[in-house]
């Protein structure tokens, strides 16, 4: 296995004085890492910080060896680093092809090849029929999808995506996971639905307050249910994780 | 940059309101008249337009950032690379709208002041100034959309622009963040550089600053960002500061230093080039008055003057030119009134600077230039005993021209 994509080191982040995470430590490479943890446990501000989109009070988070937050390398960083949100709002008189293509620009593309590449990525997630249909008239899990093509539009080396199968009916979920499953870049997959930690997760980390109180293979939190062979053993092994809160498990 | 803002043109309010703006432009544009004799007036009238279409835009940029910047596309504006850039690419949509509606307005002005033979440079330094308080509405606007997020910031916004001007103004900050506006003729007169430069300097901080604050609030940043609004803040405090310590003649306006031309020969009509086409209107009407009066004995000076700055002492012999751009007719005559006080106004008397009102004078000026209109328009005037009234008038008044000076002097105060 290659080298660390995302290293997260020592990393805090406050929000009014409450640790949303603490001292998390963690380095993500090329596979699927599932997140997992309660509502409120800092998933979302993991995604984030480690997005680049919210500074850490204390740490340090490098993609690819740069500093997400650091003022020379932040751009090299970015580039190399995508998120797909947990919610899915975009402007709504704006076109599919519209939004992908002021997102792929964002994500640093020159505004020539921003065309080519959102049209690209609407193929990748089955949306290019609907390119010219104005966002207001999409559906929820079609908008999802959306949030996963300006994601992917730059064929970034990791993938953040926060919640990405809420909301999706069975076949665009299908879909989803297909799509995951072929893409070539490590990807962090913070996630309540299990079945999609099952289908995709190389590798399950469990957030608890804030803290990272498991990080292994999917079968190694079966075995902390009680019948590690039952059908939703996975579940049951993650709450016995968080009812143990015993720390690092591996 | 141009993907964005082109996508940010076609999907921003501001295109909805392009049509409001064009209104606004051509409805303040013309509810005054007589800016299009001169190249400067009608540049800084159609500019005047700018105190309400900054405040537009920067409402509507602030109801964009707040309504397209969705809480998904906030946190896509804070993790990728051009993430701040896309807002300022929706706050430069909107300028570029407005000053597109400013300038369909400027290109009427211009037009209309060429078609009238119209002269003069055109005062870049305006256009300048148009177009960075413009740039700082639409930033301030963003700023406002990227803080507040609500739809509060929109009427927040242009309030905010709105009220900058006049709040300048009561900190002797006359000038700031506003553009243009002169409701009288430029001829002659010239805003002082230093106060030019101050002025547009001051708003191109007003912008920087205020986008510097856009980018700490949308994005994580480094104290470079920090430092540098902070440098910002301070550049724009000393520069207000530098304003209001300056000299209160700077702030008003200065004598131009364009060339002399005169039109006409009898009598000939003279002043700063930029009024040359109301020379020619002066000229031709005061040979027309000349002719007339002549015959009742009521003489015309050889040559007449626009002055140069506020207050003007015309080379000896010559009477002051009376001129009101926007009394003059659609088929270009003078309104008889500037006529008739062109003629009646001694060129040089001591008595009218005098501690108390020279009334006899007065009197005299006030008579000969209501016979001078009656006599211009046909209706009276006309008998031998008004006549020779109108001439004894002349007479005392020139006899007050005795210490005329030799050369222009403009007098401060």
């Amino acid at each position: 296995m290659t080298g660390p994509v995302l290293t997260l080191t020592g990393v805090s982040h406050s929000y009014r004085g409450r640790d949303a995470l603490h001292e998390v430590s963690v380095e993500i490479r090329r596979e699927v890492t599932a997140l997992i943890g309660v509502n409120g446990a800092g998933k979302s501000t993991f995604m984030n910080v480690a997005a680049g989109g919210l500074s850490p009070t204390s740490g340090s988070v490098l993609v690819d060896g740069k500093s997400i937050y650091g003022r020379r390398t932040r751009g090299q960083a970015l580039q190399a680093v995508a998120l797909m949100p947990q919610t899915a709002s975009f402007p709504g008189n704006m076109t599919v092809r519209e939004v992908v293509e002021y997102l792929t620009w964002m994500r640093g593309a020159r505004a020539g090849d921003a065309r080519t590449r959102a049209e690209r990525a609407l193929e990748t997630v089955e949306l290019a029929d609907r390119a010219s249909s104005k966002i207001r008239e999409l559906s929820g899990g079609m908008l999802r999808r959306v949030g996963l093509a300006q994601a992917v539009v730059m064929d970034p080396s990791i993938l953040l995506l926060d919640e990405p199968s809420t909301g999706l009916d069975p076949e665009q979920r299908r879909i989803m996971v297909d799509r995951l499953r072929e893409l070539d870049a490590a990807v962090v997959l913070s996630s309540h639905v299990m079945e999609d930690v099952s289908d995709l997760a190389d590798r399950v980390l469990v957030l608890d307050a804030g803290t990272i109180v498991f990080d292994g293979t999917l079968p190694d939190l079966c075995d902390r249910a009680p019948d590690p062979s039952a059908p939703r053993a996975a579940e049951a092994g993650f709450l016995a994780v968080l009812a143990t809160r015993s720390g690092v498990a591996r | 940059m141009t993907l964005p803002v082109r996508l940010w043109i076609r999907r921003s309010s501001a295109l909805l309101a392009f049509p409001a703006m064009l209104v606004i432009v051509f409805l303040v544009l013309f509810s005054r008249s007589g800016w299009s004799w001169e190249r400067s007036q009608a540049v800084s009238w159609a500019t005047a337009c700018t105190i309400l279409l900054g405040p537009l835009a920067a409402g509507l940029v602030a109801f964009d950032v707040w309504r397209r910047q969705t809480s998904t596309m906030r946190e896509l504006a804070a993790s990728t690379r051009r993430g701040t850039a896309g807002i300022f690419a929706l706050a430069l949509a909107a300028w570029l709208l407005a000053v597109l509606a400013w300038l369909s307005g400027l290109g009427v002005a211009l037009a209309m002041a060429s078609s009238n033979g119209a002269a003069g440079p055109i005062p870049w330094w305006t256009i300048v100034q148009g177009l960075l308080v413009m740039l700082a509405c639409v930033c301030i606007g963003a700023l406002t959309g990227a803080t507040l997020r609500s739809v509060a910031a929109a009427p927040v916004a242009a309030v905010v622009c709105y009220l900058l001007p006049i709040g300048a103004n009561v900190f002797g900050l006359q000038g700031l963040m506003t553009a243009g506006g002169a409701t009288a003729p430029l001829i002659g007169i010239t805003q002082d550089r230093t106060i030019a430069v101050v002025l547009v300097l001051a708003a191109a901080l007003v912008a920087a600053l205020a986008w510097a604050m856009v980018r700490r609030s949308t994005a994580p940043t480094d104290a470079f960002v920090s430092v540098g609004a902070a440098v910002l803040g301070v550049a724009l405090v000393g520069s207000l500061v530098y304003l209001n310590t300056l000299s209160p003649v700077l702030r008003t306006m200065q004598p131009s230093a364009s060339a002399e031309v005169c039109v006409g020969s009898s009598p000939e009509v003279c002043g700063p080039g930029e009024g040359a086409a109301l020379y020619a209107v002066a000229a031709e009407d005061l040979q027309s008055a000349g002719q007339l009066l002549s015959e009742d004995g009521v003489p015309l000076r050889d040559r007449y003057d626009y002055p140069r700055g506020d207050i003007m002492i015309p080379p000896g012999g010559a009477g002051m030119l009376s001129l009101s751009p926007s009394e003059v007719t659609d088929d270009g005559h003078l309104a008889p009134w500037d006529v008739a006080l062109t003629i009646a106004t001694p060129s040089v008397c001591a008595a009218y600077y005098g501690d108390t009102p020279p009334n006899d004078l007065l009197d005299a000026q006030g008579s000969l230039a209501t016979w001078i209109v009656d006599r211009l328009s046909g209706e009276g005037g006309d008998s031998p005993a008004d006549a020779d009234g109108a001439q004894r008038a002349m007479e005392a008044l020139q006899t007050c021209d005795g210490g005329a000076a030799g050369s222009w002097t403009y007098v401060s105060d």
